[in-house]
């Protein structure tokens, strides 16, 4: 495993050193530059994005078939192409948190770390996700044809959320939001009045929805159940790979 | 006790416009075993399916005692492919770097900087800048370094110039000094065979025709300039295949002592691999 590890590092340090410094200095830049800490969420996906370069330069140089001749099982080839996406990804994690620490924002008090935590989280999920979905048909398809691939499926699943909300009756779909905190709750006690009032609102901020406890239910499970998908894909992956002719 | 390195029993791949076998060939360690055949005869699917690469339809494959899937086989094994390797991006010290890892105690660096060092190729140079030889010479370090008992080579001297051929045809001689050592290589440079290989195997069209000891083969075919009226004092079966001009006929035959007695006074030369490749294709393809 460890040589597999660094054959791919060696190809995408070689291949995209610089690409990758300009990736930083331009995704650093423009959050700190403009307030933009969605650039910090997306360095998470775009640095995973370059591991995926990895299959394409097995692909170009007919890699598999020479490593199917390399004391070396199925199992461990795959492997190593998703450690080092999760190496990655922890690696954008980490960078990103890290430059959390220093947003004006942060700094200002306008945002806490906690809503950081939150965005990267759930950036951290979206990248698993994707490359739960990526990495399978990049071995049953070919790169090329599994970019396409998983846009539509990403289109497909975006499709039925918004079908499920179609589908759903507006208090249904109130009821789900109040359970993981976007809204508050449908009535209070007013004790001045001594009556239960009505309420309708709808919160817009991580601090209001952190103070739900199934809202991190939702972000943690999020998470874990993206990292749980992603070992799931690595299996598929495996078996994928057994069946490969070269 | 002389044993097989490599064995094929009954191997079979069925692919949508081409048949491999059934297929059964030996190669006997500590020797050179060519794999000759016209393009898509089957060469490289045999090589490929004895080294683990695709698994036979039918039959079996045995490599070095076991099976060709099997990690620790391949960990003895050096393979050389004429298209699939690293990345061309990546040098020489990142292949031995990475290889370490793979093979493990196995990899021995100084020997790998050994080859480097030999055929002249810088460690920090990218394989994309080298030559084709110098990529050849680079995979051949490559299969070489973990000290493997067997070398699949799939056309190792195609495009070289003949000094490279020569540098490497060396190499393969030195390799098999080792009587445990052993070389199953394809080629269509067949002189390069002739030089260096102990036995033929001949492929066309998916089916082994022979695999025969290379001496006893250069002095079984011969190569017959004759008339039509001698051709037909031949014993029957003695004749492969005849090409009729309007200066006689010419004619791959076995047995070419037995000839030149039948017929004193013709012209019977021994056939080289060449001669008998395009003489059997020329059979099959009327």
């Amino acid at each position: 495993m460890r040589g597999l590890l660094y054959k791919d590092w060696s190809v995408l340090a070689g291949q995209y050193r610089k690409n990758i410094l300009l990736l930083l200095v331009v995704y650093l830049g423009m959050a700190y530059l403009f307030d933009m800490p969605f650039m910090l969420y997306a360095l998470v996906f775009m640095l995973g994005i370059y591991t995926q370069s990895a299959v394409s330069f097995d692909e170009k140089s007919h890699w598999d078939m020479y490593a199917h001749t390399l004391p070396v099982s199925p199992a461990a080839i795959i492997g190593s192409k998703y450690l080092l996406g999760l190496l990655a990804i922890a690696g954008g994690f980490l960078i990103g948190l890290a430059a959390f620490l220093f947003f004006p924002d942060i700094a200002r008090g306008t945002m806490g770390m906690e809503e950081a935590l939150v965005g990267m989280l759930a950036a951290t999920a979206l990248a698993l996700l994707y490359f739960s979905l990526s990495l399978p048909l990049s071995y049953q398809l070919g790169s090329e044809r599994a970019r396409t691939a998983v846009m539509v499926l990403i289109l497909l699943l975006a499709v039925l959320a918004t079908a499920s909300t179609v589908l759903l009756s507006s208090e249904q779909l109130q009821d789900i939001q109040r359970f993981f905190g976007f809204r508050g709750p449908a009535e209070i006690w007013d004790s001045a009045q001594e009556q239960t009032l009505v309420m309708d609102v709808e919160y817009g901020s991580v601090y209001q929805w952190a103070r739900n406890l199934h809202f991190w239910w939702l972000i943690v499970g999020g998470t874990a159940g993206s990292a749980l998908l992603y070992a799931g894909s690595w299996l598929v992956s495996i078996a994928i790979y057994k069946h490969k002719q070269f | 006790m002389p044993y097989n390195a490599a064995e094929l029993h009954g191997v079979q791949k069925v692919y949508k416009d081409f048949k491999l076998g059934p297929l059964d060939l030996t190669v006997p360690a500590g020797t050179i075993v060519g794999l000759v055949g016209e393009n898509g005869a089957g060469k490289t699917t045999t090589l490929k399916i004895l080294t683990g690469v695709n698994p036979p339809d039918g039959g079996r494959a045995e490599l070095l005692g076991g099976l060709p899937k099997d990690p620790e086989v391949r960990a003895r094994l050096g393979v050389v492919f004429e298209e699939a390797y690293f990345y061309e991006g990546m040098n020489a010290a990142h292949i031995g770097r990475s290889m370490a890892g793979i093979f493990g105690a196995r990899w021995d660096a100084g020997a790998f900087s050994g080859y480097l060092k030999r055929f002249g190729l810088e460690p920090d140079k990218k394989i994309k800048e080298y030559s084709r030889g110098m990529r050849m010479k680079l995979s051949l370090a490559t299969a070489l370094a973990h000290a493997p008992e067997m070398l699949v080579l799939d056309e190792p001297t195609a495009g070289l110039d003949p000094v490279v051929r020569g540098e490497i045809l060396d190499l393969f001689l030195e390799f098999i000094q080792d009587e445990h050592h052993t070389i199953l290589m394809s080629s269509h440079i067949t002189s390069d065979l002739e030089q260096i290989a102990d036995s033929i195997a001949y492929l066309h069209h998916g089916q082994l025709l022979f695999h025969e000891d290379k001496d006893a083969l250069m002095q079984e075919y011969g190569l017959l300039r004759c008339s039509e009226a001698d051709l037909h004092r031949l014993p029957d079966g003695m004749a492969v295949f005849t090409r009729r001009s309007t200066f006689g006929c010419e004619t791959l035959v076995k047995g070419r002592e037995a000839v030149l007695r039948l017929l004193p006074g013709t012209v019977c030369d021994p056939a080289g691999i060449d001669d008998i490749m395009r003489f059997y294709s020329g059979r099959d393809g009327q």
